[in-house]
């Protein structure tokens, strides 16, 4: 399909929460391709684990704006599974079954003061170890009789085996 | 000579008993010859993925601990279970299983066991049933029989979730599997919802724990639906957590001696 050389309407794309049903993240797209995938490469890319690397594109053509699907996963509309979609006001659509819903809102229709974000970020899990408590605990066990006990019968054991 | 693989975590609910019994399927599957022992025997569950009963295991680990029959005799073969999924198994599996009659639980509870009698166990498990891979589910938490698991394994495997919970006690067992001089050790982080970023996970765990994560498993909903009737790897053989799962398959593997592996 040959793409329009005229320039395309601005889309934006919202990722919606998957409890909630609300935007918590979105992108403009302004064409004539946007792909939409795990891969960083992608103008949407949506870190999520049943999400295919290349999953589906918005595409820009003959005037009017489609999804396509690119993934063995699929792209569900109202559940079913399309392979092209003509995309409407307000199309909601999932990445595969177990994959996040999308929306599309056509740019023109919203108010210019739109936040980009819905909801306040989520925190951002950060892993914290307290090392000084770590290390009493692991003294606690690991300086008792019966653990210098146990790591001389490890040795032994790993010995034996080897031998 | 056999790999044993001591599956741990610190806490309970990180889906320790289900990555043991589908790990070994799917080693099993790749050709392995594998045993999993339950050795939690105060919350027994891996027998209940294969759908072991009384009538097909009329012994089990408790009776050998109390020295009432060979572990061999306790051990049952549940290679039929996995023949019933959609891949061939090119290998074998079989499961030593703990009593779940609460009075014995109870009494494994008031008179301990001989630890040192484990130990033994395994050897002769090994030898009688020609194993190439040897599986402990572990109890969760540290105490005087998670480490004895810990001091006779080649490998272990931590299991956690990407929870505060679970950080700062998977970080002390894993200094204690380092001290007993564990060969090989990796962690696994199991039902990461999908709004983490499990590429930046694993960097992170990485990073934080100074360990090989061999991978990273989605929370998995399909799973929660199967409610442990079943054996997960064999229903659905191309889930995307049965593939990572897969890998962290393979990366045991690896770790296992080469003269074991099969053609």
């Amino acid at each position: 399909m040959d793409l329009d050389p005229q320039p395309s309407p601005t889309l934006i794309v919202q990722l919606l929460d998957r409890a909630r049903g609300v935007p918590v993240q979105s992108w403009h797209v302004t064409g004539p391709v946007a792909r939409i995938g795990r891969a960083r490469e992608c103008e949407i890319p949506v870190a999520d684990p049943y999400v295919s690397r290349q999953h589906a594109e918005l595409r820009f053509g003959e005037g009017t704006w489609l999804l396509v699907c690119l993934s063995q996963r699929g792209v569900l509309v109202g559940g079913a599974p399309v392979m092209i979609a003509r995309v409407t006001e307000n199309l909601q659509f999932k990445l595969g079954q177990a994959g996040p819903e999308l929306r599309v809102v056509p740019a023109a229709e919203l108010p210019a003061d739109l936040p980009t974000m819905s909801l306040p970020s989520l925190p951002v899990q950060r892993i914290e170890i307290d090392e000084a408590l770590k290390t009493k605990e692991v003294a606690a066990i690991a300086e008792s009789d019966s653990f210098r006990a146990l790591l001389d019968k490890a040795r032994q054991l790993r010995k034996d085996r080897s031998d | 000579m056999a790999t044993i693989v001591s599956v741990h975590s610190f806490r309970g609910g990180t889906g320790k008993s289900n990555s043991t019994a589908n790990l070994a399927s799917l080693c099993a599957q790749q050709g392995y010859r594998v045993a999993i022992v339950d050795t939690d025997i105060q919350s027994p569950g891996v027998h209940v993925l294969f759908g072991i009963d009384e009538a097909q295991a009329p012994r089990c680990l408790n009776d050998f601990l109390w020295g009432t029959c060979r572990i061999d005799e306790a051990a049952v073969d549940v290679t039929p279970v996995l023949e019933g999924g959609v891949e061939p198994v090119a290998g074998r599996l079989f499961v030593v299983p703990s009593s779940i009659k609460s009075d014995e639980i109870g009494r494994v509870l008031r008179d301990g066991y001989d630890v040192g009698r484990l130990n033994d166990g395994f050897r002769a498990l090994i030898k009688s049933l020609a194993l190439d891979l040897l599986f402990i589910d572990t109890h969760p938490g540290v105490n005087e029989e998670t480490l004895l698991s810990l001091a006779i394994s080649d490998l272990l495997v931590l299991i956690m979730r990407p929870d505060a919970q679970d950080y700062q006690g998977t970080a002390v067992t894993l200094e204690l599997a380092r001290r007993l001089e564990v060969p090989e050790i990796l962690l696994t982080v199991n039902k990461v919802p999908p709004s983490l970023d499990a590429v930046k996970l694993r960097v992170d765990v990485a990073r934080t724990f100074g360990v090989e994560v061999a991978g990273v498993l989605p929370l998995n909903l399909e799973m929660v639906e199967v409610a442990s009737g079943g054996v997960f790897v064999t229903r659905y053989p191309e889930h995307p957590f049965t593939r990572e799962l897969r890998v962290i398959a393979g990366r045991i593997t690896v770790a296992a001696a080469p003269a074991a592996r099969r053609a």
